[in-house]
């Protein structure tokens, strides 16, 4: 068994060289270096080259790409087949590059300041509360060489405001199956609701609140461990975990599953439940007994090494707890609700 | 439970020393004065399933009142027995252990018994805004009941997971407040002095098959149907309460 977050590739040695040839795959601080402010979008698991936006200069707001990629889509460059064994599905959420070049020589747009004003200039204090084109009009009748250095602040003011900051953020992650497949179990109905309603929900909220957060920047499982905080989590814990854990139910599940493990995973079922029929009524007395809403997962605890049945409350993953999740299962109502009522 | 208090570590240990086998019931007898068991039963609705509609569909209200409120009562009941014979045992681990179930189940029953009484339909005054006292309470710590309203909705929307939004009387400031509690909490968990007036359900099962994912509508639409006479009549009481203790 091989684990992994599966949300980010390791940097290697041969990531970080580029003149090592094949199997060579850019790393973040490749494409900062070569392109220095052009922005980038880097995806996650799955590769490569990806088109750069075009450095251009638009009006003074923030631009925020968000992948929203539609079924099917994918972000593969056309020189990268799909490794068979990702763990991703196929549209991968970009990893979100917050775009600040150190070699830039305007300052970022939220760090900007004047210089401090000389002491003999807070007698003009009051002048400087004014706005910059009153000051201009004013300055204009006193001094021309005042007013040319007020003009040249200006323009400088207003070309770094010019400067937009793209901002990438989580997309909406699709299940690998059509939304019938999982008939007659889960209707297709409810499975639409489920990922269009509720887990998409969950991915606009997260990007708004990381637009303007100190967690933006990381991946999702970083940024799950991050803010579940110890047990106190972050604002943004409930939808970063909440997204976390739909992308994997969706993998969880598959047309025409439910047949026995096989391999390694079915050996280590049987030596920590006795048997695979076992383990799954444990998993459903344990799914049965959720008090609330929350998620029932079949974990490997690293430490003990041996696979477990946890139910956790409302959003929280094992992920946060050190554990690394196998299998899980909605239990919150939305989830069964339309196709069993109670 | 007041039997519970009668039972001294003396007293329970004499029991344990005296053995469990073959003294049954007689150890109720001169020490514990165990009473039988109590068991609740489902309440039936002062209304009929469908005369919510359209705030709260019918189906809903059937499922929520034969199903999810019965299971509550049913597995109370079981929980409360299990209780019984674990503290006739002694066996203090199952007793401990018995808690979470019965605030579970026991919180859920109490719950709901407060909530079918807090709605009724718009035929016999549900969604008529607040009148006397009640009404003078709410408009001094809030301004206005569309406030409360408001405010409300927002604690509903903001909750995560299961759980209840409550307008409750907090009797040590004399004044009404607004509390959610998680799961089937019921309020008493958030302190002895609040009695709760109005209950909101916002567990998904509560609006889910009438409105989807939308707890927004489901909220903005229930204060059609909120009986406020009731709140009023339970403030009154309450207050009457706190002059005349």
């Amino acid at each position: 068994m091989t684990f992994s977050d599966g949300a980010h590739p390791s940097p290697t040695a041969e990531t970080q060289n580029p003149a090592s040839g094949e199997g060579w795959r850019p790393s973040r601080d490749y494409y900062l270096s070569r392109h220095g402010c052009r922005r980038g979008v880097i995806p996650t698991a799955i590769s490569a080259k990806v088109p750069l936006l075009p450095h251009r200069r638009t009006s003074e707001r923030h631009v925020a790409v968000a992948l929203r990629l539609p079924h099917g889509a994918s972000v593969l460059s056309r020189e990268e087949p799909l490794p068979p064994s990702s763990l991703m599905p196929q549209t991968a959420a970009a990893l979100p590059v917050p775009i600040t070049n150190p070699r830039c020589r305007r300052p970022p747009l939220k760090n900007r300041h004047l210089p401090a004003p000389h002491p003999v200039c807070c007698l003009l204090t009051p002048l400087l509360l004014l706005d910059t084109a009153d000051l201009i009009l004013i300055l204009q009748n006193v001094s021309p060489g005042l007013k040319h250095w007020k003009m040249q602040q200006k323009d400088w003011l207003h070309r770094s405001s010019q400067t937009s900051r793209v901002l990438a953020f989580y997309g909406l992650t699709s299940p690998p199956y059509k939304l019938d497949a999982l008939e007659p179990y889960m209707s297709q109905k409810a499975l639409e609701i489920h990922w269009v309603k509720h887990h998409g929900d969950y991915v606009e909220r997260l990007n708004k609140q990381l637009a303007n957060s100190p967690l933006y920047g990381l991946t999702l499982d970083e940024l799950v461990k991050v803010a579940y905080n110890n047990g106190n989590p972050f604002p943004e814990f409930n939808n970063a975990a909440q997204l976390w854990n739909h992308n994997f139910f969706w993998e969880s599940m598959q047309p025409d599953g439910g047949k026995t493990p096989t391999a390694g995973l079915l050996q280590q079922i049987e030596k920590d439940f006795g048997s695979f029929p076992n383990f799954k009524d444990e998993f459903a007395t344990a799914a049965m007994r959720l008090f609330g809403s929350g998620w029932v997962w079949l974990v490997l605890k690293p430490r003990e090494k041996r696979l477990a049945v946890v139910r956790t409350s409302n959003a929280v993953n094992p992920l946060a707890l050190g554990d690394i999740p196998i299998i899980n299962l909605d239990m919150w109502e939305h989830a069964y609700y339309l196709d069993y009522k109670v | 439970m007041a039997s519970r208090t009668l039972l001294s570590r003396k007293t329970l240990g004499t029991m344990l020393l005296g053995g469990a086998a073959g003294l049954g019931f007689s150890r109720g007898v001169g020490l514990c004065h165990l009473r039988k068991v109590q068991t609740f039963s489902l309440p039936n609705l002062p209304y009929d399933y469908s005369a919510l509609e359209p705030a709260i569909s019918g189906e809903i209200m059937r499922i929520h009142h034969q199903k999810h409120h019965q299971a509550y009562v049913t597995n109370f009941n079981k929980a409360l027995e299990q209780l019984e014979e674990a503290m006739a045992k002694g066996d203090s681990s199952t007793i401990v252990q018995l808690q979470s179930t019965s605030k579970f189940n026991g919180g859920g029953h109490i719950n709901y018994s407060i909530f079918w009484k807090n709605l009724a339909p718009v035929k016999e005054g549900g969604g008529e805004p607040p009148k006397g006292a009640l009404g003078w309470a709410i408009d001094d710590v809030y301004g206005s009941p569309e406030a409360v309203i408001r405010k409300m909705n927002a604690e509903g929307a903001a909750l995560q997971g299961s759980g209840w939004v409550w307008l409750a009387l907090d009797k040590e400031m004399k004044k009404v407040r607004i509390e959610t509690t998680a799961n089937q909490d019921p309020l008493v968990t958030k302190g002895l002095h609040l009695v709760p007036l109005l209950g909101i359900d916002v567990w998904e099962h509560a609006y889910y098959l009438q409105y989807k994912n939308v707890k927004a509508d489901y909220l903005k639409n229930i204060w059609n149907v909120i009986n406020w006479n009731y709140a009023g009549e339970v403030y009154d009481k309450a207050c009457a309460g706190l002059e005349h203790p």
